[in-house]
């Protein structure tokens, strides 16, 4: 008997982070876009965005097309 | 301070100058071809992104939609994120059916030329905007930097340069296999020109203009306004929107397009692009607002899409004037160029062949490369039309922002191309065209109308008000919602032709499609004639034998698998010439399937495989466990240490595993498709004539291989068609097993030999004996010869010398014939009985340890056998020597040989104690004995049975305990001659 999968795999995490990201966007938005947080702040958050996705597909050996 | 015109002029020129030697040194190899391969260099050729927009815009939209202007960069961050369910499927497919362009794509999906004429029209309408905002900000930028208006033949000079530049860079090959690296690498170097540039004006703004980091505190401490104007259009305008338009542009417009996946020299490259990308677009916009806030600080008083240039202007050495120009000058060429080589392919493939297809007395690869180089001008001539003919009240951003509405009405079709396999062609076709229509309507009209060209903007800006949406999230909404909408209804309303579904099939990648039909065409040679008719011989000879080459085939290859697939490939390679759909109703014209043959299924099983290999990653779930079971099947199959081969319906070869790779030398590669008949000698004849034979097994059949004999089993059984339920009749082929005995047979053969020689030494004492009474009986003749006188005397002792050493003769050659190596227990003859039963008459008879026995043999001599002389001696020997060794002194040994019908029947009587019943098994087991240790091997009656079963006989005992022992042997009085031998020739 073949062990039951989990259908999520990490494409799928970043697809759904990515629709979260494009619909929550502007709502999102509303807490940093203040100028108390200072001008480089949406910056190192897109830092932080690029710097996640580098992570999440460190390790991924696939075959390439 | 401003500059002369001309200084302006010289510097832009010596730029592009160095653009050309760049690209220059990398196609000659002057520069090292690893740079152009490098996964950075293509990373920053995707830079292209950022053009003239990026460079100047951006402080313009930022001092009027403050933050928003990152929208642009965060969407195409978002796609490059989602690289590997975005990017690397459409590379997967673009590579592997050589699609250089979106409507090469769009018209492979949906197998429409008019969704490739429809692409490419509302491709070029669409980037028009966007090249004229290129030329536009070269000449705004010479005006903002020498207070003079550039007349147009600037603009023309610049555009000449460029369109110089793709038809010497970008037009060096025609095929997609090819990659343009002079152009990779130029285009790389100028987005490092740009964001070099660009920082350098940033540190010039925060340590000059602000005197530091602190400075720019301190100054937005003092104007708390400028960071509020930054902040405040985020949480008023939806963002939503333009990163949904970047996220499209990102890979849809026809420059990404080009960079991302037709001048992709490495797929790994794109795994780098993934967060090298979103780097670069980071970096390039860093110093957006710090320009900004330093035009604002100093007061600039021109429009803030040129504060890049104005900062430097204001207060900066001269040369950092000259270099902002200059990048500026980079991010709109690099724009301009490959724009214009993407669409000269899009036009030539969908507008230009379709329309006029030339005679193919020409040569078409110089029509087309003329074509290529001829519309490259024009895109750029009809971009500078659009220049010259607008008035320049939009910002550079607005028109780049309505090129980005266009493209985005490509993303349902794409969404239809990846994802769902239902979309058909009237439904993509329908969706475009409404698209089309609300973004001519929303986005051009007014744009149009604000040039003058149009006298009524259409009552859009009051829609656009009643919506209270924001112009471009409106247009996005409206545009996609029509677009979408139509896409998804019409799919659902209209059927796919079998085209469609095999090219959505094809771009999906969840299952792998066998390649269906049989070419009519049954060699290479003809498809050269066929194709000749419509690409003209040259070209249809070097686009087979590109084919040829591609797979590795040989030109007289005539399996029809093997010419299917040659088929498959000439249609991909003829696509990156003439675009899919051409190359599709050329290939399907020319090449014609033959509608009554069926695929084979050798062919259908290698596909699959071939597939399943190619798309691994992509399998997902259930998929993947029912790929792995696959996989370790065929890997058992592989690895099984007999030979096995499978055979379909039509006895083409489906299965040829590694053990009978190396019995046989064969590649399976060279076999699968072909007929066992078709097989290198020697194995065409016992493969091909046992499947034909009735039987199902066949043992140790002899075949000589490379000069050598050598032995094997063969089992045969048909299999059942796994898919049909309930299997019952259907059997679409055969499976064989073949099973190597050589080694083996050469081991027993070994073992028989030394169980041989053992006799030998147990015979040897007898030996010793027989030799020396003649030699003693020699010695006293030859010494009475030395007094003897008489001649009739000596005549007489000479003939006794000769009689006695002939009897050493034939001792010594008996010996010899019975103790010959294992190397000739294989050969067969044929010969009569009575020989063998002398042969070990004579042996017994020479050891004293039975000279109480007496041994009778009866033996008719016109009983003949076929076989091996020598081991039936040996076999007779150890039965005969078995029987001695259970009599008595002065008791009789028989040896009777008779026929019975087809068999000679030889039997073995003694007079001993006979054999208990519970033994009567275990004596056939090898080392099994009842003799003291040391007189017996154990082996004897094992080997003799052995023996005894290849000749086809049979060896049984009978015996009764206190009344002796019968062993009863039967061989055919004639041997057939080998299986094989007689259908090999048949």
């Amino acid at each position: 008997m073949l062990p039951p999968r989990f259908p999520i795999n990490k494409e799928l995490a970043v697809i759904l982070g990515a629709l979260l990201l494009l619909l929550f966007i502007s709502p999102v938005a509303g807490w940093w876009s203040t100028p108390a947080m200072g001008w480089l702040t949406p910056y190192a958050l897109w830092l932080l965005v690029i710097l996640g996705a580098t992570l999440i597909y460190r390790r991924d050996d696939s075959d390439e097309p | 301070m401003s500059h002369e015109l001309a200084t302006l002029f010289a510097a832009g020129l010596i730029y592009l100058i160095l653009l050309f030697l760049v690209a220059y040194a990398t196609d000659r190899g002057i520069l090292p071809s690893r740079w152009a391969a490098h996964p950075l260099t293509y990373t920053l050729s995707i830079g292209v992104y950022a053009t003239s927009w990026t460079y100047y815009g951006s402080v313009g939209y930022a001092a009027h939609n403050g933050l928003l202007f990152l929208t642009i960069y965060l969407g195409a961050t978002l796609a490059f994120i989602l690289s590997p369910v975005l990017l690397k499927p459409i590379l997967r497919v673009s590579r592997e059916y050589q699609l250089t362009s979106l409507a090469d794509l769009l018209a492979f999906r949906y197998r429409s030329q008019a969704a490739g004429v429809l692409v490419t029209l509302f491709m070029l309408l669409g980037t028009m905007p966007y090249i004229a905002l290129q030329i536009r900000a070269v000449t705004e930028s010479l005006q903002v930097l020498s207070n003079e208006v550039p007349s147009n033949t600037i603009a023309l000079v610049f555009c000449g340069t460029l369109i110089l530049f793709g038809v010497l860079f970008g037009t060096r090959h025609i095929s997609p296999r090819e990659k343009h690296r002079g152009l990779v690498v130029a285009i790389a170097f100028e987005s490092l020109i740009k964001l070099v540039v660009l920082l350098l004006i940033g540190g010039y703004a925060v340590f000059r203009v602000f005197g530091g980091p602190q400075g720019i505190d301190d100054w937005l401490a003092a104007n708390p306004q400028a960071l509020e104007a930054l902040y405040r259009p985020v949480n008023e305008s939806p963002w939503s929107a333009l990163v949904f338009l970047s996220f499209a542009a990102a890979f849809l417009l026809p420059r990404q397009f080009h960079m991302l996946f037709a001048e992709n020299l490495d797929a790994r490259g794109l795994r780098t692009a993934t967060w090298a990308v979103p780097t670069f677009l980071l970096l390039l916009n860093l110093s957006i607002p710090v320009i900004l806030w330093a035009g604002q600080k100093l007061q600039l008083g021109i429009n803030p899409d040129y504060f890049v240039l104005g900062i430097t202007l204001a207060d900066g050495p001269s040369w950092l004037s000259l270099l902002a120009f200059i990048g500026g000058l980079s991010a709109a060429s690099a724009m301009v160029i490959v724009t214009s080589i993407a669409l000269a392919s899009m036009s030539l493939n969908h507008l230009l062949l379709p329309a006029s297809y030339p005679d193919p007395a020409m040569n078409l690869y110089r029509w087309i490369l003329w074509g290529r180089r001829l519309l490259i001008g024009l895109i750029i001539m009809a971009g500078y039309g659009f220049y010259a003919g607008l008035k320049h009240s939009q910002s550079l951003v607005e028109l780049g922002l309505i090129s980005f509405v266009a493209v985005a009405q490509f993303l349902p079709g794409i969404a239809g191309l990846l994802y769902w396999r239902r979309a058909t062609r009237a439904g993509f076709v329908s969706g475009l065209l409404g698209g089309i229509c609300v973004w001519s309507a929303l986005l051009l009209a007014p744009l149009l109308y604000s040039s003058g060209v149009l006298i009524t903007d259409m009552g859009v800006p009051r829609l656009v008000a009643m919506s209270g949406m924001n112009k471009w999230a409106f247009a996005t909404f409206a545009t996609l919602t029509v677009n979408g909408g139509l896409f998804v209804l019409v799919s659902m309303l209209t059927r796919q032709s079998p085209g469609e579904n095999e090219a959505a099939h094809a771009c999906c990648a969840e299952l792998a499609v066998p390649l269906a039909g049989v070419v009519a065409a049954g060699s290479a040679n003809e498809f050269r004639t066929l194709l000749a008719g419509t690409l003209g011989k040259e070209m249809a000879d070097r686009e087979v034998d590109q084919a040829l080459n591609d797979l590795g085939m040989r030109p007289n290859e005539r399996r029809s698998a093997e010419l299917r697939r040659l088929r498959e490939r000439i249609e991909r390679n003829l696509s990156g010439l003439l675009g899919p759909q051409l190359a599709h109703i050329i290939v399907n014209r020319r090449l014609e399937l033959d509608p009554e043959a069926k695929t084979a299924l050798a062919d259908s099983m290698r596909y699959v495989e071939e597939r399943l290999e190619v798309s691994r990653s992509q399998l997902r779930g259930l998929s993947v466990e029912l790929d792995n079971l696959r996989r370790l099947h065929r890997q058992i199959l592989q690895d099984l240490p007999l030979g096995v081969c499978a055979t379909d319906n039509r006895g083409q070869i489906v299965l040829w595993n590694l053990a009978l790779e190396m019995m046989t030398g064969v590649d399976a590669r060279q076999l699968i498709g072909t007929r066992l008949d078709k097989l290198p000698h020697p194995w065409d004849g016992l493969l091909a004539g046992f499947m034909r034979t009735a039987e199902d097994h066949a043992y140790r059949t002899e075949l000589a291989v490379a000069g050598r004999p050598r032995w094997y089993n063969l089992h045969k059984a048909a299999y059942a068609d796994p898919v049909v339920e309930g299997a019952g009749p259907s059997r679409p082929g055969m499976v064989m097993l073949i099973e190597d005995l050589t080694d083996l047979g050469n081991l027993e053969a070994e073992l028989a030999h030394n169980d041989r020689l053992a006799s030998v030494g147990r015979l040897a004492a007898g030996v010793a004996h027989e030799i020396g009474n003649p030699v003693t009986g020699i010695a006293s003749l030859a010494q009475n010869l030395r007094h003897e006188e008489d001649p009739q005397v000596i005549s007489q002792s000479i003939e006794d010398i000769l009689a006695q050493t002939k009897r050493i003769t034939d001792i010594l050659r008996t010996l010899k014939g019975f103790s010959r190596g294992s190397r000739h227990l294989q050969q067969r003859e044929t010969f009569a009985l009575c020989q063998a039963v002398d042969d070990a008459v004579q042996l017994l008879k020479l050891t004293h340890k039975h000279d109480g026995i007496r041994f009778e043999a009866s033996c008719p001599g016109d009983i003949v056998v076929t076989g091996n002389r020598q081991q039936l001696s040996q076999v007779l020997v150890n039965l005969l020597g078995n029987a001695a060794d259970a009599s008595q002194a002065g008791d009789r040994v028989d040896l009777l040989v008779r026929a019975a019908g087809n068999e000679a029947i030889v039997e073995v009587m003694d007079q001993g104690q006979g054999i208990p019943e519970e033994l009567r098994e275990t004596i056939f087991e090898p080392f099994y004995t009842t003799k003291p240790t040391g007189q017996g091997t154990g082996l004897g009656l094992s080997l003799s049975y052995k023996i005894i079963e290849d000749h086809n006989g049979t060896l049984t005992i009978d015996s009764q305990v206190g009344f002796g022992t019968r062993v009863i042997v039967t061989l055919p009085l004639q041997q057939p001659e080998p299986v094989y031998e007689s259908l090999a020739h048949h």
